[in-house]
């Protein structure tokens, strides 16, 4: 019992030290985003990075996802004989949660594993030191450049998965489910309003910011050598898609909660 | 003579554990200090804290008269851009080419033309024994020799006043490592540095200094010039420098 309370005691403090940590770090991205240097060529590197090379893979898990929901809500609706919703809830499913919360977890997994592991080894192989003493400032070089590609990339990529996602739908709701061609797309815009697609878009800016975030904090804070480095990694991947599945319900709460 | 490095009591603990101990040095300018000590005795930990990447948990650190950690930021890059430094695993930036790795100090502090930059990074490589065949290449295209002298030149690129090589020697031949060596001596007298290498490699020891300190546990328990090495009592010491001699192939 004693070393049940010791344990929780320990992970308690552990996981508040981390959060602190964590708050600082953000804040340090907060103060240094204004301050000069500003590493463009870091910045358009990391939008190819982040941005261009994710974009096969949230193509694929819009396009899919798109295809399942409009078989999966026609075989639904047909048991209540509203065939004709599936445009509408396609479209309102992908543009408010299925393209940014999927979008933000594939591009947690893609992108979060590899800025922790890129950090993480720089760290391990005193890179990290290196810049310092080239009075380079980490945070300004490594930091910075990451996140606001990760803010500016995301809802681009969630605006293109959305595209895709809904054209998923219209390829299974015309040439799988037999709709009309004109009808599914006039359902499909009829009660689309430009609160779903920003809303969307909003969550999309937010899980940008968790994926990179905690992706550069989780390769600074990285333990020695490959197993440091391997832990750094499965944690970025991990804390930031449970915080996009969070942030994702206060967000939706902020936008439609009434 | 003028110190151009002064360590005062210097202390640094983890977790309560005290890896160094109230560690007293003088650097004066132009010499070649060679810290000497077992793995593990806090040699690199002296040079992160010199160097200001960590933080001692107590005394001072005088640069240049200039006490590292109360100056301002903008100070302290003043200080660090007089300063070179390899270290142990050479830090090369893997995503980065081995011009732009050797130019990185110049292009970030400076604002040079390309050609420029090319100019001093050609120089930079020939004083290393390169070719600038390998400019366009990726640190992981070359050789563990190769990597070193790559890091000695971004080391030297701006012509530092102050040399830091840590474990120059580490994970090469001897006929490398003794290569290695003889570039160090020659560049830091072309440029007239300071420096301060921290090996357990005594062919380094031997060929590198003219003073000496060594480290065992977290203090300083040698000091000196390096001809007096051998007439010391220390015995921490001695075992230390007759090793060599133990482990040389007799014929």
């Amino acid at each position: 019992m004693t070393n049940l309370i010791q344990n929780l005691g320990k992970f308690t403090l552990i996981s508040l030290s981390n959060i602190g940590k964590l708050i600082f770090f953000a804040s340090e991205f907060f103060y240094w985003i204004f301050r000069k240097p500003f590493f463009g060529n870091q910045l358009f590197r990391q939008i190819f990075e982040i941005g261009y090379l994710s974009l096969p893979v949230v193509g694929l898990t819009a396009i899919f996802s798109g295809m399942v929901l409009a078989i999966q809500s026609y075989t639904g609706f047909a048991r209540l004989g509203a065939e004709d919703a599936v445009a509408t809830v396609v479209v309102l499913s992908v543009t408010r949660e299925l393209g940014p919360v999927l979008a933000g977890l594939m591009v947690a997994g893609r992108v979060g594993a590899s800025i922790a592991a890129e950090i993480g080894t720089m760290k391990v192989s005193e890179q990290i030191d290196a810049l310092y003493v080239m009075s380079t400032r980490p945070i300004q070089f490594l930091v910075i450049p990451r996140i606001l590609a990760g803010i500016i990339c995301l809802p681009v990529l969630v605006l293109i998965g959305d595209i895709i996602g809904i054209m998923g739908g219209w390829i299974i709701g015309v040439y799988q489910l037999g709709f009309n061609s004109y009808i599914y797309i006039d359902r499909t815009l009829e009660y689309l309003e430009l609160i779903d697609v920003l809303q969307g878009l909003a969550k999309a800016t937010v899980f940008g910011f968790i994926i990179t975030l905690i992706g550069c904090f989780q390769g600074f804070n990285c333990g020695q050598g490959a197993r440091g480095v391997g832990k750094a990694t499965t944690n970025a991947v991990v804390i930031s898609s449970i915080l996009i599945l969070i942030s994702n319900y206060f967000i939706t709460t902020i936008f439609f909660g009434n | 003579m003028k110190s151009i490095i002064e360590i005062l009591n210097l202390s640094k603990n983890f977790d309560n554990k005290n890896i160094l101990n109230k560690i007293n040095l003088k650097i004066t300018k132009g010499e070649s200090l060679v810290i000497i000590g077992k793995s593990g005795s806090g040699k690199s930990l002296l040079m992160k804290c010199v160097l200001g990447i960590l933080k001692p948990s107590q005394g001072e650190i005088l640069i240049k008269n200039k006490n590292f950690f109360s100056v301002k930021r903008d100070e302290q890059d003043l200080i660090l851009k007089s300063i070179g430094v390899t270290f142990q695993g050479n830090a090369l930036f893997d995503s980065m080419r081995i011009w732009e790795n050797i130019s990185f100090k110049l292009s970030q502090n400076n604002f040079f033309k390309f050609s420029q930059l090319k100019e001093k990074v050609e120089f930079s490589l020939n004083q290393v024994g390169l070719s600038n065949s390998i400019m366009y290449q990726f640190p992981s295209q070359l050789s563990g020799g190769m990597q070193k002298r790559v890091a000695i030149a971004r080391a030297i690129i701006d012509e530092p006043e102050i040399l830091f090589f840590d474990e120059p020697t580490s994970g090469l031949d001897p006929v490398t490592g003794n290569k290695i060596n003889s570039l160090i001596i020659d560049n830091v007298k072309r440029l007239g540095s300071t420096s301060i290498t921290i090996t357990h490699d005594l062919s380094s020891l031997n060929k590198i200094a003219n003073k000496v300190a060594m480290i065992n546990e977290g203090k300083i328990i040698w000091y000196g010039e390096k001809q007096d090495l051998k007439k010391s009592k220390n015995k921490t010491l001695n075992e230390f420098i007759n090793i060599d001699s133990d482990v040389r192939i007799k014929t």
